[in-house]
């Protein structure tokens, strides 16, 4: 039903793209002005984007769910999208016509960018085992490294050397106490968890069974701090390209109205 | 995702998806409900602060009570122990909400992108940062010595207008828009060129013009025919087609076939796939110079056993390359003169006979009521002589003169006059009145009579005023006539003690107008006894021209010597002089383009395309024979006023044939010069073949006799000159095998040399010099 439902709001925003470059061509062809109809059917279609922001804000009235808005809001915005293809000429030329390109080009990559990771994280999400709210990560983190770093404290005193303790010094605690790296927020991946795990796994064989036991409860730790950063890093991805997507909306609607002031006054119709 | 309570944990507080801020103990699981107010504090502390104000010292906590929190399910099964934890954390620091931090960024950068505009409008240079692109490089060229400030204002006409101003203007009534637009500027500078731009119409053209070019097309089953009706249309504006701001490369000129085809109906898919055949191209322009190129190939040149190189005459030799400009052709010295200078020499040797008194009746020359009775004697022999064109256009400002002309015979000719007719007779002895009040007339007056009777000539068949330029032609065809001949008929061949009015009555002849000579000729102190006298025969004054003649016989000697004057002897280098043996006026050119020559040829082919088909047996034909053999229009084909705006001098413009008449085909155009510079079509006749069928332009007779005679039989007798018929343009088309579209389908291609419609279209037609559009 979702499948069928979401052919048909590309189909309709497929026709209405159709729709739109016949009429240009149509216009184009009785020496009409093309750029006026592509321009005000740009206007209108960006306005109708922020009435997701507006829908947001009344939260208590019956106007529907948000997240059919939302529906309408990605659709809409790939209609403007495309119309923005077709109003503006190429190459883009002057100062200030550039930056609107490039303003509106940003919001409408990032948003084209974020609908599909909003798809895509929560499938990433729903493989762990839990799911933790963003705010309350780093708090989870201090208390897991505050435990790690206790049971690393307690390994020390078994008597069956300091191995444990060497390696969390050297290789764990880095692990637990630092946040992850930048490259790890862009793109989370495996890769550390995956080397730490197996080094642990190597310490086995300096280990007596004290000390295996500390050694699978600090690899449990470390796939639960390894699974909070990973939610960390995915949520607060999707927050950042958010926020830019939402950063730029008000400087487009300043450009974009400066823009039509100034064609039309340049035009004489003002 | 964060917004969502973790689990179903219905006991966990909400917080309020609106509120800014949110609370400081939320990582650590333990919010209160109350949350921090609108501007960030937390409650306790907020709520302390009242209760400090009201100076009492209560335990307070976080818990927003509601009104229903006494029946609230939800309420109850908040633990105890959340409360306290609360209480004992103290005042938190609380955090912006997600959502209004994004609002706070978006806010701070839009002030930042709005004081980032505010600047640029600020600075002088706001129009290099606000203009859409580049100009193009002629218009960048034309407004780069403009202050930066003045550039956008030459174009646009609001740009620089004040706000205020323009909103005064408004709430009065006025609208600055309407006073001037973006294509009034554009017109401003560029009218010299395009000067009917001003209509904003299709191809410049007014609706009149539109529409019946279109009748026309739709008529002949052209190709052409538009999409919309052009009995309305709103106003093409300039920048429809020109856009500008596309940077310095960008040609204003460039057009896509689309922007023609959306009037255009008849749409095909490029120039080798659908366009329609050309019809009779390049050959439908009007010719100017009646040459027979297959004659002069195949005959004249080859008796002289020279090439005959269409380079000859096409290209100037002026120019040292090889392949342009091509010209129609080159003037008259460089082209003609080699083969016709010494021909048309002597066939101007005798010069043209404008005025010659006609022979009459010895008894018309007795009658008083006719008041002839000076006639000449020489000229007393009976009807005869021929009534040249120029004195029967003279003679037809006179009304009676003009009434006679239509009772005389077809041929124009006074001997073909039969005396048993009296209505023919009258005719004749009225037309003699008439030529002896003119001779008498121009005697008295000069070139005003002159002036006036060819002015009247021409208002009276061309029922409207003159204008300047048909009064300028006049002039030129008064100019240099010389009252002394007109003064010397009266007293040599009409004896006539004084001149004649134009009412017939005798005036007084001036004293100056009486000569030294002639007063030896009739004093009677001239006896034979003086003049054998010795003492005259003393050489007392030296000279020759102050010394009388001697005697009778030398005085008869130098009158003889005096009445055998010659034009090719005396008149060498062209001008008036009196034909004694033949009684009349004769004119001998000073050479080719003489321009009295052309201003008669002007003039008759001006009355003569005016005039309703009622008159005029043989109008050119007596120009052209009694001028000079093969006169003018032999060669030059005048075109006639139905062709000829009233405004402007294309007339006399007909003489020159040296440049290609782009205006005489406004909506299409061709450079011979690139295309010469291609090795397989550098050989003209590439392009223009001779059509092997037409036989009659080889003959010597060639087509302008047919034109001639086609034009006796068709009209009716008149005293003036008749339309030249342009037949003979039509003939001389022929002469050439109109172009296939292939031959220029076989390089324009759309990856060769381009097919484009305006490579080969004008858009605009109302050039300056395209006069069809006035009409």
């Amino acid at each position: 039903m979702l499948k069928h439902k979401r052919w048909l709001s590309t189909s309709l925003t497929l026709c209405a793209v159709a729709a739109t470059w016949l009429a240009l061509d149509a216009t184009q062809n009785r020496l009409g002005d093309g750029a006026t109809l592509t321009g005000w059917t740009l206007l209108v279609s960006t306005a109708g984007l922020y009435l997701l922001t507006a829908r947001k804000r009344m939260i208590a009235r019956p106007l529907g769910p948000v997240a059919s808005w939302l529906q309408w809001h990605v659709y809409l915005g790939s209609f403007a999208s495309l119309v923005f293809l077709m109003h503006i000429g190429w190459p883009i030329r002057g100062i200030f016509e550039t930056s609107l390109a490039a303003c509106f080009a940003i919001v409408a990559g990032s948003g084209i960018l974020l609908g599909y990771m909003s798809r895509s994280t929560p499938r990433k999400l729903a493989a762990l085992d839990r799911d933790y709210q963003l705010e309350r990560i780093p708090v989870l983190q201090s208390a897991v490294a505050n435990e790690a770093h206790q049971v690393a404290l307690g390994s020390a005193n078994l008597g069956e050397g300091a191995t444990l303790a060497e390696f969390y010094q050297r290789r764990l605690l880095p692990f637990f106490r630092t946040p992850r790296s930048l490259l790890y927020r862009c793109i989370p991946n495996g890769v550390q968890r995956r080397h730490l795990l197996r080094e642990l796994n190597d310490l086995d064989r300096y280990l007596a069974e004290q000390g295996t036991a500390r050694r699978q409860q600090l690899a449990t730790m470390v796939k639960v701090k390894d699974d909070l950063d990973y939610h960390e890093a995915l949520q607060l991805r999707l927050r950042m390209l958010f926020a830019f997507h939402i950063s730029l909306t008000w400087a487009l609607a300043l450009l974009i109205g400066v823009h039509v002031v100034l064609v039309y006054r340049f035009s004489g119709a003002m | 995702m964060s917004q969502t309570p973790a689990g179903d944990d219905v006991t966990t507080p909400r917080t309020n998806p609106n509120s800014r801020w949110r609370c400081g103990l939320e990582p650590l699981g333990m919010a209160c409900s109350a949350g921090p107010t609108n501007k960030g504090v937390c409650c306790q502390t907020e709520a302390r602060k009242s209760c400090d104000t009201a100076g009492t010292e209560t335990e307070h906590d976080c818990m927003q009570t509601c009104a229903g929190a006494a029946t609230c399910e939800i309420a109850k099964l908040r633990p105890e122990s959340r409360r306290l934890t609360n209480d004992s954390m103290g005042p938190c620091i609380p955090t912006r909400a997600t959502w209004f931090s994004r609002e706070v960024l978006a806010l701070n950068a839009a002030i930042l992108v709005g004081g980032i505009l505010l600047c640029c409008m600020a600075l002088p240079q706001r129009e290099a940062i606000f203009v859409p692109g580049p100009l193009s490089k002629k218009h960048a060229q034309i407004l780069g010595n403009q202050l930066v400030s003045d550039r956008c204002s030459q174009c646009h006409p609001n740009s620089h207008v004040n706000l205020h101003a323009n909103t005064h203007a408004h709430s009065g009534g006025e609208h600055l828009n309407q006073a001037v637009t973006q294509d009034d500027l554009c017109i401003n500078c560029h009218q010299v060129d395009l000067q009917d731009a001003v209509h904003r119409s299709p191809h410049d053209l007014t609706m009149a013009q539109l529409n019946s070019l279109q009748a026309e097309l739709i008529s002949g089953a052209k190709w052409v025919s538009s999409r919309n009706s052009h009995a309305e249309h709103s106003p093409t504006q300039c920048a429809t087609c020109h856009n500008e701001h596309q940077g310095s490369a960008h040609d204003l000129q460039a057009i896509t076939d689309q922007r023609c085809q959306a009037c255009h109906q008849t749409q095909f898919a490029s120039f080798g796939n659908g366009h329609p055949e050309f019809e009779n191209f390049p050959y439908r322009t009007e010719r100017r110079i009646a040459f027979d190129h297959r004659a002069h190939g195949e005959k004249h040149f080859a008796q002289k056993s020279e090439t005959f190189d269409c380079k000859r005459c096409h290209l100037d030799p002026s120019n040292p390359g090889e392949v342009g400009p091509v010209s129609r052709t080159v003037g008259f010295d460089k082209g003609c003169a080699q083969c016709h200078a010494q021909p048309l020499e002597a066939a101007m040797s005798d010069g043209w006979a404008l005025i010659q008194i006609p022979s009459i009746e010895p008894q018309d020359a007795q009658r008083p009521d006719l008041k002839l009775e000076a006639w000449p004697r020489a000229a007393q022999f009976g009807y005869d002589g021929p009534l040249t064109l120029p004195m029967r256009i003279l003679l037809t400002a006179d009304a009676q003169v003009a009434e006679a002309f239509s009772r005389v015979p077809v041929s124009g000719q006074l001997a073909d006059i039969d005396p048993r007719k009296p209505e023919q007779v009258a005719a004749a002895q009225t037309i003699a009145s008439g030529v002896r009040r003119l001779l008498a007339e121009i005697a008295a007056e000069g070139q005003a009579a002159w002036h006036r009777r060819l002015t009247t000539v021409a208002v009276n068949h061309l029922k409207r005023e003159l204008t300047q330029h048909e009064q300028e032609l006049i002039q030129r065809m008064t100019a240099g006539l010389p009252p002394d001949l007109f003064r010397q008929i009266e007293r040599e061949w009409f004896q006539a003690p004084g001149n004649l009015a134009a009412d017939g009555r005798v005036l007084s002849p001036p004293a100056r107008a009486v000569s030294y000579q002639d007063k030896l000729l009739t004093d009677d102190l001239l006896t034979d006894e003086l003049l054998t006298d010795d003492l005259l025969a003393d050489d007392l004054l030296d000279g020759a021209r102050a010394t009388p003649p001697s005697n009778k016989a030398d005085i008869n000697q130098q009158r003889e010597s005096f009445a055998k004057l010659s034009g090719l002897k005396h008149v060498l280098q062209g001008g008036w002089y009196l034909d004694e043996d033949l009684l009349a006026v004769r004119y001998r050119p000073s050479g080719h383009a003489d321009p009295l020559l052309a201003a008669w040829t002007e003039y008759t082919v001006l009355l003569g395309a005016h005039r309703a088909a009622s008159s005029a047996p043989h109008g050119l034909t007596e120009l052209r024979s009694q001028l000079i053999p093969g006169g003018c229009t032999s060669c030059h084909l005048v075109s006639d006023a139905a062709h000829m705006p009233v405004s402007t001098s294309s007339l006399s413009s007909s003489w020159s044939s040296v440049q290609r008449a782009r205006t005489l085909r406004p909506f299409t155009k061709f450079d011979h010069q690139p295309h010469l510079t291609l090795p397989l079509i550098r050989d003209c006749r590439y392009c223009h073949l001779l059509n092997s069928s037409n036989k009659a332009l080889g003959d010597p007779a060639s087509a302008a006799d047919q034109r001639l005679s086609s034009s006796v039989s068709q009209h009716k007798p008149s005293p003036l000159a008749e339309l030249p018929a342009l037949s003979l343009d039509h003939h001389l088309h022929l002469e050439f095998k109109p172009m296939e579209k292939s031959q220029c389908t076989a390089c324009h291609r759309p990856n060769s040399a381009g097919d484009g419609c305006t490579q080969c279209h004008n858009y605009h037609v109302g050039q300056a010099g395209f006069e069809w559009s006035r009409q």
